[in-house]
This record gives structure tokens, sequence and C-alpha cells, in this order.
């Protein structure tokens, strides 16, 4: 209820109030800004039509290619069929025998002569006329004629074996070997585009290509691996990394002696030329330069024994009263911290030995890399410390040895080139010539790679 | 001018109806604004959108309410989906503020003047709340709707403004209308 009331108090005071606004607001700007959002609409209308045309027109043309193109489709399967399933040679005898006494084959027949005829006279192709014949014939006296015509090449012994005769005369069943090979579809043959294998592998001389070749089928997928587009690119890659890492040098220990605080970080380039090898890995091999830098403190602990003698004066007081002065002898062991600065530089070539890993995990590319850098260092400069010892580099050139793993996401950024976003861990490792010492770093660091496909 | 009269006209593209329209309604309809929006430029703005609106959607007015309670819809409608438009973070409040009681006549006391300043100050959460409920008088469940918020949300959205506005008035007048 007191809602109520608050509401219609509410509304009675503020339903009517009017509230002046500024001169800028008028029924003039108003029918403006009206009229200007009615030309946008207009604006929008041609455009739209012209873009639902293009969609229409688009689409036609999609449906005349597919109508186009249907037909051959078909061709090739019947023919596919009519070569490969000879077990049903038996079935299409009894069928053949069947039209060939309702006359219609006949009919059929002659309607086929013509057409091979055309085919003929145009020079296209050369058909042997028996062809025909033998759709009927499987079984009849001139069968082997037949065979030969439709295996032989020459268009003259085929002009040797009468045409229709054969099909009046009468048929008996007979158990044609398999091989033979049904020419009922050979006139779908015909039609076939003639530059192309009926398999659609092989390019095929101007002809049928011939039925009892061996063909071999192709397995499954065979074909698209053949035709993949992806076969068709180039399988080399070049890859520009910059890498770099860091890490903390520290000794918890107090008992050790000498414990190092420092920092090592590096900086590392590369550039690479990658080869896909398949199965997602690629193999590279390339030109880096890297700097490792190390800066640090060295802290020394040591204990010293210290003798501290306090004297006092006791006065005896019998007498004769005098002052005997007592010497008290305290050993105690001091911890004495003596500290320095380190540093260290080495600048490095090397010949990096690259193997890469494509690979998806969920909607994203990855990229796994290991990389050996052998090289030689060209600079070296300080004293190279771990965290307990430090050491100076004695040799300018000095062999190094680095491996890096990293893996990353990889994104693609223009088309052929990729961006590799890359966490690392990297060993540094360097044998020094004069000392004979080997030292190395594990640092980790972060890397990004700019891979271009060729 | 009948409405009648006036709806046809402004139909046909009659200017002289067109501008009655404007003259008759178009200070209401800008208090209205000036309730919802955060300035006196966005209301004007938000008037001149809404009269674009109500001149290319007058045919479609069945005279199932007066005209003008027709237009102040089309009016809050574009005035809401502004504030949608600004993806305002809407809160809701515990039970307990909820149950928070108030004294109502304070409004009473209060020139509209006042009221509506003090409506303006409210945060835009709130204020569009309590705009739309108390003074449009739609329901939690259509405001719920209407700003695609919950129904409890809006509930406390009320809540809260009422409980903002007392504290205004309040302040406003020394304390002699605290509960």
């Amino acid at each position: 209820m007191e809602n109520q009331r608050l509401h219609s108090q509410l509304r009675d005071k503020l339903h009517d109030l009017e509230s002046p606004f500024n001169e800028r607001v008028s029924f003039e700007a108003v029918m403006k800004k009206r009229e200007r959002k009615k030309r946008r609409v207009i604006l929008w209308i041609p455009s739209m039509v012209v873009v639902a045309g293009l969609f229409v027109v688009g689409g036609l043309g999609m449906l005349w290619v597919e109508t186009d193109q249907q037909p051959e489709k078909s061709k090739q399967v019947s023919v596919a069929k009519s070569i490969y399933k000879p077990g049903k040679a038996k079935k299409s005898l009894l069928m053949s025998q069947k039209m060939s006494s309702s006359g219609e084959e006949k009919i059929a027949q002659s309607t086929r002569q013509q057409e091979i005829g055309i085919g003929r006279s145009k020079g296209l192709w050369m058909i042997p006329e028996a062809d025909v014949i033998a759709d009927n014939s499987l079984e009849s006296p001139v069968i082997s004629s037949v065979e030969a015509v439709i295996t032989d090449e020459s268009p003259k012994e085929t002009a040797a074996v009468s045409p229709v005769t054969t099909l009046a005369a009468p048929l008996e069943l007979v158990e044609a070997p398999v091989e033979l090979v049904q020419t009922k579809d050979a006139v779908p043959y015909l039609n076939q585009d003639m530059l192309c294998d009926p398999q659609g592998i092989e390019k095929t001389q101007l002809g049928i290509s011939d039925p009892l070749k061996d063909h071999a089928e192709i397995p499954e997928g065979e074909y698209e691996a053949q035709w993949d587009p992806a076969l068709l690119k180039s399988k080399w890659y070049a890859e520009f990394s910059a890498t770099t890492g860091s890490s903390v040098v520290i000794n918890f220990n107090e008992d050790d002696r000498l414990s190092i605080l420092g920092n090592i970080y590096h900086a590392n380039y590369h550039g690479l030329i990658l080869k896909d090898v398949g199965k997602g890995f690629m193999v590279g091999l390339g030109l880096s330069y890297g700097e490792m830098v190390g800066t640090g403190e060295w802290r020394v602990r040591e204990f010293e024994e210290r003798m501290s003698i306090d004297t006092y004066d006791v006065v005896v007081m019998l007498p004769p009263v005098q002052t005997v002065r007592v010497y008290d002898t305290t050993y105690s062991q001091v911890r004495v911290e003596t500290v320095g600065m380190l540093n260290f530089r080495i600048d490095k070539y090397a010949i990096p030995m690259a193997v890469r890993y494509n690979f998806m995990l969920g909607k994203m590319a990855w990229r796994a890399a290991a990389q050996l850098n052998p090289g030689l260092t060209i600079k070296t400069a300080g004293d190279f410390f771990t965290n307990t010892e430090y050491t100076p580099i004695a040799s300018q050139k000095n062999l190094t040895l680095d491996m890096k793993l990293a893996v990353g996401p990889t994104i693609s950024i223009f088309n052929n080139w990729f961006l590799v976003l890359e966490p690392n861990l990297m060993h540094h490792t360097f044998r020094d010539m004069k000392s004979g010492v080997t030292k190395g770093k594990t640092l980790t660091g972060f890397g990004v790679s700019v891979l271009h496909h060729f | 001018m009948t409405e009648q009269e006036l709806v046809d006209g402004c139909i046909r593209e009659d200017r002289i109806c067109q501008r009655e329209l404007w003259n008759r309604y178009s200070r209401k309809i800008m208090s209205l604004c000036l309730r919802y929006c955060n300035s006196q430029e966005e209301a004007e703005d938000a008037l001149m959108e809404a009269y674009v609106k109500i001149y290319n959607n007058l045919s479609k007015f069945r005279f199932q309410s007066s005209l003008e309670t027709w237009m102040r819809r089309v009016a809050v409608n574009l005035c809401i989906n502004k504030i949608r438009a600004r993806k305002h973070i809407w809160t809701s409040i515990t039970e307990d503020e909820y149950r928070l009681g108030y004294n109502d006549d304070a409004f009473e006391h209060l020139q509209v003047n006042q009221i509506m300043k003090l409506v303006e100050a409210l945060p835009v959460g709130y204020r569009t709340v309590f705009n739309m409920y108390a003074i449009e008088g739609y329901s939690h469940k259509d405001i719920a709707e209407m700003l695609g918020i919950d129904e409890g949300t809006s509930r406390s959205q009320y809540a809260k403004a009422r409980k903002v506005l007392q504290q205004h008035i309040q302040k406003s007048e020394g304390g002699s209308l605290a509960p």
C-alpha cells in the first residue's frame, strides 16, 4: 500500500512535468535527422540488391557447373563397374539374351552403331564395330573373334567381324571365361573424356583404355594422397629466432666457505633453414650468435680464533696491603666475511642443428623444439661462477655446446609467415681449452621465432 | 486536433500534424528522457531519436492506449537500449538490505523539481529501475525482461534507489524526515 501511495505521488508529480531543452533540439532538427536516416536506408537498398544479385548469379553458376559435370561422373562409375566385376558376366548374358529376343536390342544396337560411326568419321577415336556386337555375342559362335576384336587395337581386324548378323544367330549359353570383358558398357566408354584415364590417375593417349590391361584398383585415399595440394608446397622453411633466459645463482648453505650470489643471463640469436621431413617433423641447420653474461658477488666466510685477555686488580687487605694484577685469558671464534664482485662474459658463434615437431593441441598449433649448438667462443672475460665456486676463464677460444628445449604455440601472422612463442630451457657449456675444465649452466627463458615457409 | 487526426496527419507526412505532435509532447518526453539519461545532452539526443522513431512507426500505433502513453513507451525503450548498450553492471543486494524501512511521506514535502533532481542524481542502475517501476508503472518482471536482468536484481535495484533517495532527502532537509 505504501508503495502504491509513493508511486501515485511520484506519478502525479512527474507525469505531466515538462522540461525545456536546448535550441539545437527542434522539430526541424528531428526532421533532418529522420531524412538522413531515410537516405541511409535508401543507399543501402541498391547495394543489398547488388549483393543479393551476385549471390543469385553465383548460385546459378554453381548449379550450372554441377549439372554440366554430373554425366561425366556417372559414366566413369559405369565403366569402372564393367571392368572390375567380371563375376556379373553370366547375369548380364542372361539379360542380353532376353533383350536380344525382344527385338529392342536391335534398335539399341543400331543406335549405338550410329554413334560409333560418327565417332569414327570424326577420327576422334577408334572403336571396333564388333565392340557393339559383342554385347550379345559372348555366347555366340563368334565369341572368340569378339574377344580378339576387343583386345586387338587394329581396326582392320575388327572390320572382318560380321556386325549385325551375329545378333540374329541363336544364342547358346556358354560358360565364358570371366576374363571376357562385357562390352555392354563399352558405349558409355566412348562418351568419356578421352584425355583422362577412367580411373582418373594416369593420362592416356587418345582412345579408350584397354579394359584387359591390368589396372590396379586404387586403394581408398591413395588418390587423394597423390594429388594432395600440400605435396606441391615447398618443404623448406627459414627460421629467425631470438631467445633470452636467466638464472639466479644463490647458495643458502651457511656452512660453505664460499658462497656466490649472482645472476646469469643469455641472449641467443639464430637463423635456420629447416626442411619438413614429414609427420610434423622438421630438421634444420643454421648459424647462431650468443652472449652469456654473469654478474654476482662472492662471499667468503672464515672463522678466526681470537684470544682476549682481561685484567683486573685484586687488593689484598692483609698487611702489608698490596694490589695483585690478575690476567684472565679467553679464546673465542669469530666469523669473518669477505666479499667481492664477480662478472664474466662469453660471446660465441655456433652452428645449430635443430629438430622441430609440429603438433595440434586442441585448436592451437604448437611446436616442440630441440636444438644442439656446437660452436666456438670468440670472446671471453672475467670469472665464470657457480653458487659455490668461481674460476677465471683462461682462454679466449673455447669450444661450446649449447642445448635448447622449447615448446610453444605457433601463430600464423601473414601468408607463409608464422610466429612461434617459445618458453625454453637452454643449457650452456664451454670447455676452457687452457685449463681443460668444462663448465655449464642451465637457464630458463623465453624466445620468439619467426618462421617463413618458402 | 484530435489524436486520431494527429496520427493520420503524421502518417500522411503532413508537416503541420508532425509539428503539432512535437509541440504537444516533446517537453514531456524530454522530462522522461532526463530521468533516464546521464546528462542534458544525452537526454536531448534521446528525445530526437525517440521522435524519429515515433514518426517512423506511427502507422503501427493501434489506439489501444493513449498516444502519449505509446510515445512514452517508445522513448523509455529507446533510453533502455542506450543504457543496455553501455553495458551497465547490475548488482543485487541481500534480503536484509531489501527489508530496510523507508519513509515514503518524504516525497510529499518535496517540489517536483527537487524530486527530479534527486532522481537524476541516482546511479544509472537505480535510476532506471526506479523510473520504470515507480513512475512508468512496469512490473519487476517486465523490467527484468526489458533490461535483461534477474527479477531479484530489479527488486534490489529499486530498494537501493529508494534508500539512496531517502538518504538524499534526509541530507537536504537536515534529517527532519528520518524514519
